[in-house]
């Protein structure tokens, strides 16, 4: 339950990034991957950076915005 | 090597006068040109007198490299910045320092080299390795983001020395050394825009005005509570009780109970973060044991809530041990602990127990306030929108449910519906919060048929729950507005710009423009800032004089542009017509009778001719001017905005002035469409000489008035006395070559640059910045007010 809860605050948070330009936040999906990734036994912060980050965007900046969206929750 | 300043400043002083009359020599060996003046050099010297002796010639040496190969503005910046410089850097690296801000003038010019200097805390870490600062600006493009997906907000960063918010803005200090390591520096930042969200996030400054009415009833508050905004004006009404307590201070202090307690539950690495910085905060000082209320507060947070509260009074300590436990999210505990502490004596703790604790600082209740206010007009307007959208979808529905059943209708009447019913509905929708099934949206309308886009009604939910956060309840001439815009009975706009006080007082607006450098062969963007504002009119009798002076003048003037004013003129010579041209008949019968083939343009033919001109005046308003020059601009505005007025052309005045890139100044003295009334009339009386002439942006400012003129000829005319100078690098060809580009971006607007000047060197540049034919020089003065009106007519006619 707390994992799901962190992950779905993470994917508020990144909702809220639209205007920064990303352009749409992290979908149902990829918060379900990561939550298989973190129960098979990876590290979250990696695992939130695979599913999450990664997928959504290659620009440099955004990303190190996005991980420091993943460090702020888990 | 760490020289700091306190030893040097010793080395220094016995040798004072000697040394500083030295280094001033020095310099203006350096600065030998008429374009520094001493002034400047008296500045230098008061930057380097601080240095010691041996870093002396270094420095110099790296003024004379900057000076003699670059620009001299540059090594005053060099100057300027050396001594923090060198608090980070030896002498071999700044030789370092120096070279990497040459070349960043090489590569993108002069600006960005200033800035490199001006900020040795940062761009001193590369070369010297007693540099652990943090600076905001490297810290804000990651924390930006950060911030956003915290708040929900789009926030931006600002320099200021104490943290703070307004709730839509950040306000951090732009350097950061407290601890010895960058990282722990960087964690300073990253846990006050943690902080400052959280702030924004969890309404540490909302709380509806109404419920604290009835927390501090013996507060004399307003009787229109619903346009105060609660947490600011309870603030302000107690600094009335309370005028020497940093209450504001105080308030956020109580309130990083709550908020902290928040963040640490939700969000697990902020909290360690946190712990972290509290940590080091509490290695980094020893920090004494509490002797009042407020300092135990901040131990309590220092401690991490696991301290008992000795100092409190019971009520006070059951709420603060309750917030420690578990932070709400609303700021009633805080309110109440503020309540309690406040009656206690703690004006003296508040500063000393928020030392350690920087990164909570303060709160600026006039930016708060304004953005309070901008945001809840905001979210007026929307809600009423989004109501109303509903409503008007929620009729049409009904009508086709009225001809299909004719059942369900009873509630309508005439197409609009009971507000009482409205009401209901919405306090439904508000409070049916958490639970997201369809059915529960959908039903509180259900009795009165509306077909209800689930998005919006969750957008509706949520600006609803957000309103009663800011004031209390819905207030009903909200509900009321949105039935009169379902029904096209309100206007949005009118209310928004009756509530909104801000916008109508400001009286002036900025713009920015870009300049060229012909030296990169390339536009600055961005670079000048100009302001336009209305120009001061003075009373005076200066329009009457003129007029009465020049009586005889005006007459011709009246009779020169009333004749070229005619609306229809006759074109002789035409291949067809309303009537024959007897000259041109007379002509061809006698060519006919000399046996030459007579010409077949024999009618005259009526033409409607309206003379579709807009002219822009632009009054160079330079120090220059001062005096006579001043006075004779002054006379030739008032002959030609009378010859203006019996033309009937459209035309505007506008004067300019200003000192360096970033602060052009832009007056209005006559708007296109505006009278010429006694106001505009004032105003001409009141252009007085001001500062320098930076051309580029006022030229550049008047193409953007001049594209929104409707006309078939627009006309720039410029009345100067000299050529384009500014206080800065703006002179000389630099500055010729942008007035110039200017005049040509207008070319390409299609209007139509023109320069009447009164300086006798202006041969030399003139031709080519307007080009040939395109301006008129007047040599002498006092024929100016003859010649404009003059040259005004021949141009346009």
């Amino acid at each position: 339950v707390d994992l799901a809860q962190n992950l779905v605050r993470l994917g508020r948070m990144t909702r809220n990034l639209k205007d920064q330009g990303l352009q749409e936040g992290a979908s149902t999906r990829l918060l379900i991957h990561a939550g298989k990734l973190i129960r098979s036994g990876i590290e979250p912060l990696l695992a939130c950076d695979t599913a999450i980050c990664q997928p959504l965007t290659d620009d440099e900046e955004l990303l190190a915005g996005l991980k420091e969206m993943v460090r702020a929750v888990f | 090597m760490n020289q700091g300043p306190a030893s040097s400043h010793k080395e220094s002083c016995p040798r004072a006068p000697n040394r500083e009359k030295a280094l001033e020599q020095a310099l203006l060996n350096i600065f030998f040109t008429d374009t520094i003046g001493t002034c400047h050099v008296e500045n230098a010297v008061e930057f380097l007198r601080q240095l010691p002796n041996h870093q002396i010639g270094p420095v110099l040496r790296l003024v004379k490299l900057i000076a003699g190969s670059v620009s001299d503005l540059l090594a005053f910046s060099f100057m300027e910045n050396v001594e923090k410089a060198l608090k980070f850097l030896n002498v071999d690296e700044l030789e370092a320092w120096v070279a990497e801000g040459l070349s960043i003038y090489e590569a993108r010019g002069l600006q960005p080299a200033r800035e490199f200097f001006s900020s040795p805390e940062v761009t001193t870490r590369r070369f010297g390795s007693d540099n652990q600062a943090a600076s905001i600006e490297e810290a804000a493009s990651s924390l930006r983001m950060l911030a956003c997906g915290l708040s929900g907000r789009n926030i931006s960063f600002k320099v200021a020395s104490v943290p703070s918010t307004d709730t839509e803005t950040i306000f951090l200090p732009g350097t950061l050394c407290l601890f010895p390591d960058l990282e722990q520096n960087m964690l300073w930042y990253r846990v006050a825009t943690a902080h400052k969200c959280a702030q924004i996030r969890y309404n540490t400054f909302v709380f509806p005005a109404i419920r604290l009415k009835s927390l501090f009833p013996e507060l004399p508050w307003p009787r229109d509570l619903e346009k105060g905004h609660g947490i600011p004006l309870l603030i302000k009404l107690l600094k009335g009780k309370h005028p020497d307590t940093d209450l504001e201070s105080l308030f956020c202090l109580i309130d990083t109970i709550r908020i902290e307690r928040i963040l640490c539950r939700k969000f697990k690495g902020i909290g360690r973060d946190i712990r972290g910085l509290k940590k080091l905060i509490a290695s980094k000082a020893l920090i004494p044991s509490p002797d009042n209320s407020v300092q135990e507060i901040a131990r309590y947070i220092l401690d991490d809530f696991s301290q008992p509260l000795k100092f409190l009074g019971q009520k006070a300590r059951e709420i603060a041990e309750n917030m420690g436990k578990r932070g709400k999210e609303s700021p009633l505990e805080t309110i109440l602990l503020f309540r309690e502490l406040l009656d206690s004596d703690v004006k003296d703790g508040i500063q000393s127990a928020l030392k350690p604790l920087s990164y909570i600082g303060s709160v600026n209740i006039e930016a708060l306030e304004k953005r309070l206010t901008a945001r809840r007009t905001r979210l007026e307007k929307r809600f009423i929108e989004i109501l109303g959208a509903i409503l008007a979808n929620g009729r049409v529905m009904d009508v086709k449910k009225e001809q299909d059943t004719d059942a369900s209708s009873n509630k309508m009447e005439t197409g609009a519906f009971c507000l009482d019913d409205v009401n209901k509905a919405l306090a439904m929708i508000i409070q049916a919060g958490s639970k997201n099934s369809d059915d529960s949206l959908v039903q509180p309308f259900a009795h009165i048929q509306l077909d209800i886009k689930k998005e919006l009604l969750d957008r509706l939910r949520q600006l609803g729950k957000e309103i009663i956060q800011d004031i209390g309840h819905v207030p009903s001439f909200y509900v009321s507005s949105a039935m009169d815009l379902a029904t096209g009975i309100y206007d949005p706009k009118l209310s928004i710009e009756g509530t909104d006080g801000s916008q109508a007082s400001s009286t002036f607006s900025f713009f920015t423009y870009p300049e060229w450098d012909f030296r990169r062969q390339d536009y600055r963007l961005k670079w000048c800032t100009i302001k336009e504002m209305t120009a001061k009119g003075a009373s005076g009798s200066f329009v009457q004089d003129v007029i009465r002076r020049y009586r005889g003048q005006i007459n011709n003037l009246r009779r020169q542009f009333e004749m070229i004013r005619q609306d229809h003129s006759v074109l002789k010579r035409q291949k067809e017509g309303q009537e024959i041209d007897i000259d041109s008949f007379v002509e061809a019968y006698a060519d006919l009778h000399a046996h030459l083939s007579p010409s077949e343009n024999l009618y005259r033919r009526l033409c409607l001719n309206r003379r579709d001109i807009a002219v822009l005046f632009l009054v160079d308003m330079s120090a220059s001017t001062e005096g006579w020059i001043s006075t004779a601009i002054k006379e030739s505005l008032v002959l030609l905005s009378l010859s203006m007025e019996y033309v009937g052309d459209q035309y505007a005045i506008f004067g300019f002035s200003g000192m360096r890139r970033t602060g052009c100044q832009y007056f209005v003295i006559k708007e296109f469409g505006e009278r010429l009334s006694e106001e505009v009339k004032e105003r001409i009386t009141g252009i007085a000489p001001r500062d320098y002439t930076r051309m580029g942006p006022a030229i550049r400012h008047s193409t953007e008035k001049l594209k929104k003129v409707e006309a078939r000829v627009k006309i720039l005319l410029t009345l100067s006395d000299g050529k384009p100078e500014d206080y800065d690098e703006y002179k000389g060809p630099y500055a010729i070559e942008d007035t110039r580009m200017a005049l040509m971006e207008a070319r390409q607007q299609g209007i139509k640059p023109f320069c009447i000047t009164i300086d006798k060197e202006a041969r030399e540049y003139l031709p080519r910045m307007y080009g040939r034919g395109n301006y008129v020089l007047v040599p002498e003065v006092r024929l100016l007010h003859k010649r404009v009106p003059e040259i005004y007519r021949v141009l346009t006619s």
